[in-house]
């Protein structure tokens, strides 16, 4: 039989038509779709059983309660979890903790000048140090009041050294109550009775305490907010009294001379904040009976207040009557310590130590991205000084240190978490570590402690300190699910252990110490005028947040970025720049280029830009606190 | 379109925001990225090219600001994105109310970013891609978008489907109550979720309240994510889009 070209084409039209009445083709087009929409290099996601476990963040003070998703064992998301009785949501920052370990800025392997090194060249350099320093030794802590931070202390006690801080323990203003008071007590706010909280430039609904509890619609105080920037804090206040940059110590001052009668101070306050006579005076009074007390306190990012605006502030304090008052600063026991633990070195501030004094400097860089410009470090070491820095980043001062130990992040640890100073009330909470913690990572005070003759374990000091706290059998243990446990229902220390390690939380509830004002600073206070152009930071993506911070100051322009300034559009005009140019700031102790944004929410006269490198390069310390005017600004 | 007394067979998703109330922290747009596995910024990102499915808008008037958190304000029947796609890759889920985007079926044309008034849909331009190790940290719920899709918020759709399977498991039926990320995150309260259709619900009683409006309310799309305010400034800036803002 022979085959002609046309059955050829019949077969040929019949396959074709055949196929495309059968799934095949439409089949082909499907999964050729999904071929190549999922490529192999898109990230699979984790498998694992779900489960959840309780923690602590450990970020900054506030210690809030961390309820961690976990797919298997690795940490998927962490949400607030409730405790005591409250839910207080996590910050932005606290929300994507779980991603620190993976940071691409994480310090994988000691470092000397910036270099890998061996892990036992910072060892035998810091060993050197200490023996031929002569007690000018010094560990300066940036995240302060946690069990470590007591180790460092003690340590140094034995070596005769400095215990540094830049932020103190307490907080600015507590610690500025506590020079003037006498006795065991420490001092802390009692926000639970407070009427209103005067807030001076603090950023109390951002990172003072738990975000959620301090913007807790149902909170019993009421705020009042005295900033020159438009924060969060400032939006949400019930009251907003917007003053001119760095003119706090006028603000306070022209409170405490309203309730003085001081009219003259009460005039050169007005002209200096912006707020009139008449304002002032009234909301003096309005604070005298409302049960207020007033804060001023360290910005996380922004550096701490000036000193001359604390004194002031206390003065107010004292005026207000809130020392020793409820619902002002009672006075509250501290967290118990093991008797064997003492003696431990004083706490000082860095301002505090003699330029070119230390030969060994112990750096625990906790927070990489704090507001401490190197050359404040610098000034206090002497010719020849060797610089230690343990930091689980590349980006904190560890690129300045001779050398830089990897240390652990969040979640790879066993922390405690320190007492926040909005609390009333002692606390003792812990970190718990989720993950492994990343090759070669040491505990910084666990390496510290080597070097001082103490080989034993962080954990093992926890478990230590704990035990102190239980034959006390107060407080209350708030666990991470179901009822609140009282400690003296506890059979044992290891039972009070073994719920702190299950989430819980130990709260005091005993009876609040009796807190003596003494003698606190009187006016006249040295009142400052604002500069012709003043340069005021606001918060910056630091280095210790996870890179999807970036949704918030790259993707979106809810933040500013670093390398921008916010000005008013008749400042932008009196200068001759608009929106996009690029312009460099000149002040008095270096430069700048960065872009202009006009912001009609902008003071006049103000120049706003994000904290960091910009401008740690402008500013320059004040009275302790960091400042910037700026001389020249021109196009560049 | 809310329910005054009944209770529906079907859920009607919607949310409040109240703007009062936003103090722009940005914990939702972090807690958003989280559940839903969004990427850190892409070396090139910008403000017009990241992708931020949730984003808080800083709205500026005479000097004074308001934060507005602004995600895919799920349209009703009138759903520009739903109509203009030629892939069917957006639908209008009737048993739920939410605006759906299907990746799988997404041509990246970009038809409905033109075609939503909103500006709330995001175009991936690159593939998906976190620093080394921290994949491991993906929300396993919620599988990533490819390079060349569009995506946009889709109320934690994830949840749901949990919240659903976990209603199925104890014989429920109906509607389910779930949680977005967004609303969980808010440290100040400002978020409201829940269903419209349920007159004893929350966000049904707040959206009815005074003060409570739409965004571009006047063009139909009658979207079922309500704002409050009591400014009068940000009432009126609400179908107004050429107010300057940063954001």
């Amino acid at each position: 039989m022979a085959h002609l070209r046309r059955d050829f084409l019949i077969f040929t039209g019949g396959a074709g038509a055949g196929l495309a009445l059968s799934p095949a083709p439409w089949r082909l087009i499907g999964d050729t779709a999904l071929w190549s929409q999922n490529w192999s290099w898109i990230p699979k996601t984790p498998r694992g059983e779900i489960s959840y476990k309780p923690t602590v963040c450990e970020l900054c003070p506030a210690g809030c309660a961390v309820r961690a998703r976990l797919a298997g064992t690795q940490p998927v998301s962490l949400w607030a979890a409730p405790q005591g009785g409250n839910t207080a949501p996590l910050c932005p920052a606290g929300l994507c903790g779980h991603h620190l370990a993976f940071h691409p800025s994480r310090l994988r392997t000691t470092w000397r000048e910036g270099k890998p090194c061996a892990a036992n060249a910072p060892v035998e350099a810091a060993a050197k140090a200490i023996a031929s320093a002569q007690g000018a030794v010094a560990v300066l802590d940036l995240r302060p009041g946690r069990t470590a931070s007591l180790l460092y202390r003690k340590h140094l006690a034995k070596l005769g050294g400095h215990y540094l801080t830049v932020t103190p323990t307490l907080g600015s203003t507590l610690q500025s109550i506590a020079e003037t008071t006498q006795g065991p007590a420490v001092p802390a706010f009692d926000l639970d009775n407070t009427g209103v909280l005067l807030s001076i430039g603090t950023p109390v609904l951002e990172a003072w305490d738990a975000p959620g509890r301090m913007l807790n619609p149902s909170r019993k105080f009421r705020l009042w907010h005295a900033e020159a920037l438009e924060s969060a804090t400032a939006l949400a206040a019930e009251r907003w009294f917007r003053i001119r940059p760095n003119s706090e110590t006028a603000f306070a001052a022209g409170l405490v001379a309203a309730i003085d009668g001081d009219r003259a101070t009460l005039r050169q306050a007005a002209d200096l904040t912006g707020i009139s006579e008449s304002e002032l005076t009234a909301a003096a009074h309005d604070l005298l009976k409302s049960n207020a007390v007033a804060v001023a306190d360290t910005h996380p990012v922004l550096g701490p207040p000036a000193r001359e605006t604390l004194r002031a502030v206390a003065c107010l304090n004292a005026r207000l009557g809130a020392i020793g008052r409820k619902g002002g600063i009672i006075g509250r026991n501290e967290t118990p310590l093991p008797k064997t633990w003492g003696p431990l070195a004083l706490e000082t501030s860095l301002d505090g130590v003699p330029d070119a004094s230390l030969h060994f400097l112990f750096i625990d860089d906790a927070t990489p991205g704090a507001p401490l410009p190197w050359k404040a470090i610098a000034s206090k070491l002497a010719p020849g000084a060797v610089v230690v820095s343990a930091s689980w980043s590349t980006n904190g001062l560890a690129r300045q240190a001779n050398y830089a130990l990897p240390a652990i992040s969040y979640l790879e640890g066993l922390h405690d978490v320190p007492t926040p100073p909005a609390s009333a009330s002692a606390r003792f909470a812990l970190s718990l570590p989720l993950v492994e913690p990343a090759a070669k990572a040491i505990e910084p005070v666990e390496w510290f402690g080597r070097l001082a003759g103490d080989e034993m374990k962080l954990a093992d000091r926890l478990k230590e300190r704990a035990s102190a706290i239980y034959p006390g059998k107060r407080g209350e243990m708030h666990p991470a699910s179901g009822e609140v446990v009282r400690v003296s229902t506890l059979k044992s220390a290891e039972e009070f252990w073994t719920a702190a390690m299950a989430g819980g939380r130990w709260q005091d509830d005993a009876e609040a110490l009796t807190l003596k004002a003494g003698r606190t600073p009187q006016p006249p206070f040295h009142l400052e005028s604002a500069a012709t152009l003043e340069l005021v930071p606001t918060a910056w993506m630091g280095a210790d947040v996870s890179p999807l911070m970036t949704k918030l100051w790259v993707e979106s322009s809810l933040k500013p970025r670093t390398q921008q300034v916010f000005l008013h559009p008749d400042t932008a005009r009196r200068l001759a720049l608009e929106h996009g140019a690029r312009a460099r700031i000149t002040s008095s102790c270096g430069e700048c280029s960065v872009e202009v944004a006009l912001d009609a929410a902008v003071q006049p006269g103000v120049l706003q830009m994000a904290a960091g490198q910009a401008w740690f390069a402008l500013c320059e310390t004040r009275d302790g606190a960091l400042r910037a005017e700026a001389k020249k600004v021109v196009r560049a | 379109m809310i329910a005054h007394n009944s209770k529906s067979k079907n859920a009607r998703y919607g949310m409040l925001v109240d703007i009062d109330r936003c103090t722009g922290c940005g914990a939702c747009m972090i807690a958003c990225a989280v559940e839903n596995n969004v990427p850190p910024a892409a070396p090139t990102a910008n403000e017009r090219t990241g992708i931020t499915p949730m984003r808080v808008v800083r709205y500026e008037h005479a000097g004074r600001t308001a934060f507005v958190p602004m995600m895919c304000q799920q349209c009703e029947e009138e759903t520009p994105c739903v109509a203009v796609c030629p892939q069917n890759a957006v639908e209008l889920d009737p048993a739920t109310g939410i605006v759906g985007q299907i990746p799988q079926r997404c041509l990246g044309c970009r038809y409905c970013m033109a075609a939503c008034p909103y500006h709330a849909r995001y175009f991936n331009w690159a593939d998906p891609a976190w620093p080394a190790g921290m994949e491991k940290a993906l929300n396993p719920a919620v599988a990533p978008r490819m390079r060349g899709v569009v995506e946009k918020c889709n109320f934690c759709h994830g949840r749901w489907h949990e919240a659903k399977e976990l209603a199925v498991a104890n014989n429920e039926t109906g509607p389910v109550a779930y949680t977005p990320a967004c609303v969980e995150a808010c440290p100040s309260r400002a978020i409201t979720f829940g269903d419209l259709n349920d007159a004893s619900s929350q966000v049904n009683e707040l959206a009815r309240q005074q003060g409570a409006f739409r965004l571009l309310d006047s063009i139909g799309t009658e979207p079922k994510v309500y704002y409050h305010s009591r400014r009068d400034w940000v009432q009126a800036a609400a179908g107004n889009s050429k107010e300057t803002h940063r954001g």
